[in-house]
């Protein structure tokens, strides 16, 4: 009881309510704002609440998290743009029904099911966390923590990116850049080159992810911009369910949860993988698979609480492994790291509480997303016209002064703009930046462990260093770097019938950064609706989205 | 090896206005160049890692600080060696999911940099003195950053040029410093 009566105790402060106040009003923000992803906002709300202690902190960064998760179906449903990777399944069937006159209809189920769903990841949080890293730090030494980072960078790589090849490149690359600094076992530098901000703490985290998820993402829309717009559909319709359509949404719901759950729970896979696997089998499932993609609300439910379900999942993860669930996740981590919390097995087996805190921010970012959402939703509309010259310059200066914040360094801010440049420079040559991001962050975790696995290696057989557990995972690394290979065989094998559906291995966007999704996630190119291609089909989901090349 | 083929939706064309909203056409020259960068990167990579001094040899089993580095930086010179042989004999990735660069996109990407460029040296300076009384750069620099970038995205007129950035530059202002207390 004591956990969770401190827990609870933690949130109970005017900071902690100010804290998510604002992160719900940036949340709805930029999740409604195509282009803008969560990532990119707690990236950018990292610097500024640094200066925090970390409940509060968290409270804003969580928020945000679960508010853009509400307010990106807005622009989906209204525009046919997803505002964030997460919400691409909601298009499919969100824009037939809008233009069919159910707007406010596609956007209160969604409302409903995204808290509900979020509600049922949050039961598997607060249930699973503790147990599974209580696992981990009973059973996982170093050769175990080595394979388990491995792992994780394994799964990035595979589901990032077109190429396997290029997606291992950047992890490669990310793991090169965490090696700038000073070698922690014997204190020898390593790429300083003479420069004492290197020196010091080598490159700072936050400030490359801000430049690779924010600057770039920014810079790709200034490339690519142009002054071709879709009007948002302004007729809304009736915005509430009647009974027939609730008892219709149950099994979509049940099914789609259930995917996202368990996707949520995979490092590195986010939301956007689990809207469109948990829409495809829920159509499936469906008495009704042919009204999928035209404007189905089952569909939209479908897509709606998969996506959502995965945040319990990804914060399981990350909280108990330390290994990221999403990009998300992965800026949480090094702004937890500032605050002196590291996620990993330790966390929460020492601060039991910080689960109940979480849960506790959690839930309450639901209700007040789902308040907000169902009662301004029509204001949030208005969000969708706000003109670039604006919002570049907020986005890009909130860049500069929130990397600042994080080191009163202006070494930081250039290091920010480098990867910016760099980060551009990725998207337009398709090398995903997610593995970057996460071979920085993992990069000096998995030295430590390699480092003490090969001493101790030197004075014990092999299987006796090499658990069953790592090699397990190994092996899984291995897998998920095969696996398109492997598909590939075994897609040509069956003659990759027609229809066949390939969600999951159309979604480039592994680590909810906009890879692939960036082009229907931005404001100027909506997805292509279901109803308006002659190809597309409600079997299909993948028709609508480029198929991914079958690596190399 | 093959690339999967470009599936344009009906609604991609190039619009009367000039607007070419198809996505980049797949290119082996662009492949190339990015494997042969990432051969170079990795070799550079190889040369400064063997370059780490050590101050002391490292004991048997032990790893030392050129460890790591070298080991990555030869898998990754593997992995660009690869990437390039496939960028030189397969067909170059698909872009289906990019967006094509649109005109003038390249200036204002270019301008964005160099005015954020010029912001940052100016502001390492912190502070000047003219007449015998210091003044904090930051508020100043700020302002003129937000005058240049809303000109520079199509903003015109009092509302855009004046207003805004001085409302932003106050907002920022009193956020980070006042209220956050970063020393700007």
């Amino acid at each position: 009881m004591n956990a969770v009566t401190e827990g609870l105790a933690a949130l109970l402060t005017m900071e902690v309510l100010l804290s998510m106040l604002l992160g719900l009003m940036l949340g709805l923000l930029v999740g409604a704002l195509p282009g803008i992803t969560a990532t990119m906002a707690v990236a950018l709300a990292a610097g500024f609440t640094l200066t925090l202690d970390p409940i509060p902190g968290l409270a804003v960064l969580l928020t945000i998290y679960v508010a853009a998760n509400f307010g990106d179906r807005v622009p989906a449903i209204l525009v046919n743009t997803p505002g964030t990777p997460a919400s691409i399944a909601t298009t499919l069937d969100g824009y037939p029904m809008a233009k069919q006159g159910k707007a406010g209809l596609a956007l209160t189920a969604s409302a409903l099911v995204s808290a509900l769903s979020i509600f049922v990841s949050m039961i598997v949080f607060a249930a699973a966390a503790i147990p599974i890293a209580t696992l981990a730090r009973d059973y996982f030494r170093s050769p175990e923590l080595f394979a388990l980072v491995v792992f994780g960078l394994s799964v990035m790589i595979g589901i990032s990116s077109r190429s396997v090849l290029k997606g291992m490149l950047a992890g490669v690359f990310g793991l090169l850049l965490g090696t700038i600094g000073v070698y922690s076992a014997t204190g020898e530098q390593r790429f300083t080159f003479g420069n004492i901000n290197l020196t010091q703490d080598g490159l700072s985290f936050i400030a490359v992810i801000i430049g690779l998820f924010g600057v770039a993402e920014l810079l790709d829309q200034m490339l690519t911009h142009h002054e071709h717009k879709i009007k948002p559909i302004s007729s809304l319709g009736r915005w509430w369910p009647n009974k027939a359509e609730y008892r219709r949404s149950a099994k979509p719901f049940g099914i789609a949860t259930g995917v996202g759950v368990v996707v949520g729970l995979i490092p590195a896979a986010g939301g956007d993988i689990a809207g469109l696997v948990g829409w495809d089998r829920a159509r499936r499932a469906s008495k009704h698979p042919e009204e999928y993609g035209k404007g189905s609300i089952e569909g939209v439910v479908a897509a709606d609480s998969a996506s959502s379900a995965t945040l319990g999942g990804s914060l399981t993860t990350t909280m108990a492994l330390g290994i990221p669930g999403d990009s998300v996740m992965a800026v949480m981590i090094g702004s937890m790291l500032i605050w002196g919390l590291r996620p990993g097995p330790t966390l929460f087996t020492e601060q039991p509480d910080l689960v109940v805190s979480i849960t506790g921010i959690m839930i309450a970012a639901t209700v007040l997303s789902l308040a907000v959402s169902l009662v301004r939703l029509r204001g949030m509309v208005r969000l969708l016209d706000t003109p670039n010259q604006y919002l570049w310059p907020i986005i890009l200066i909130f860049c500069i002064v929130g990397t600042y914040a994080t080191t009163n360094n202006i070494f930081t801010v250039g290091t920010m703009l480098v990867f910016g440049v760099i980060g551009v420079v990725f998207k337009r040559v398709g090398v995903p930046a997610g593995p970057v991001v996460l071979g920085l962050l993992l990069g000096p975790i998995a030295e430590e462990n390699l480092s003490r696995t090969l001493v101790l290696a030197q004075a014990r057989p092999v299987f006796d260093v090499w658990s069953p557990v790592a090699l397990f995972l190994l092996a899984l690394s291995l897998f998920s770097l095969l696996w398109p290979l492997i598909r590939r065989a075994f897609a040509r094998g069956r003659g990759r019938g027609v229809g066949e559906p390939v969600v999951a291995e159309a979604v480039d966007d592994g680590l909810g950064d906009p890879e692939a999704a960036a082009r229907r996630s931005r404001t100027s190119t909506p997805v292509a609706p279901p109803t308006d291609t002659g190809d597309s089909t409600p079997e299909s989901p993948a028709n609508l989205i480029p198929d991914r090349e079958q690596e190399r | 090896m093959s690339t999967a083929p470009a599936r344009m939706p009906a609604d991609q064309v190039v619009h009367d206005a000039g607007y070419d909203d198809r996505p980049p056409e797949p290119s082996r020259r662009m492949e190339v160049a990015v494997a042969v960068v990432a051969v170079v990167f990795m070799a550079t990579a190889l040369v400064l890692a063997q370059r780490v001094e050590l101050r002391r040899e490292a004991v048997p089993g032990q790893v030392d600080a050129r460890f790591l580095p070298e080991m990555l930086a030869l898998v990754g010179l593997a992995l660009a060696g690869w990437r390039l042989v496939i960028a030189v004999v397969a067909s170059p990735d698909g872009r289906e999911d990019q967006e094509r660069v649109q005109p003038g996109g390249y200036l204002r990407v270019a301008l964005t940099v160099l005015a954020s460029v010029v912001f940052i040296a100016l502001w390492d300076q912190r502070t000047v003195t003219a007449l015998g009384y210091r003044t904090e750069l930051f508020p100043i620099i700020t302002l003129l950053l937000l005058v240049v970038l809303v000109w520079l995205y199509g903003g015109r007129g009092v509302r855009a040029l004046v207003i805004f950035p001085v409302l932003m530059t106050a907002g920022i202002y009193l956020l980070f410093d006042l209220l956050l207390r970063i020393p700007l």
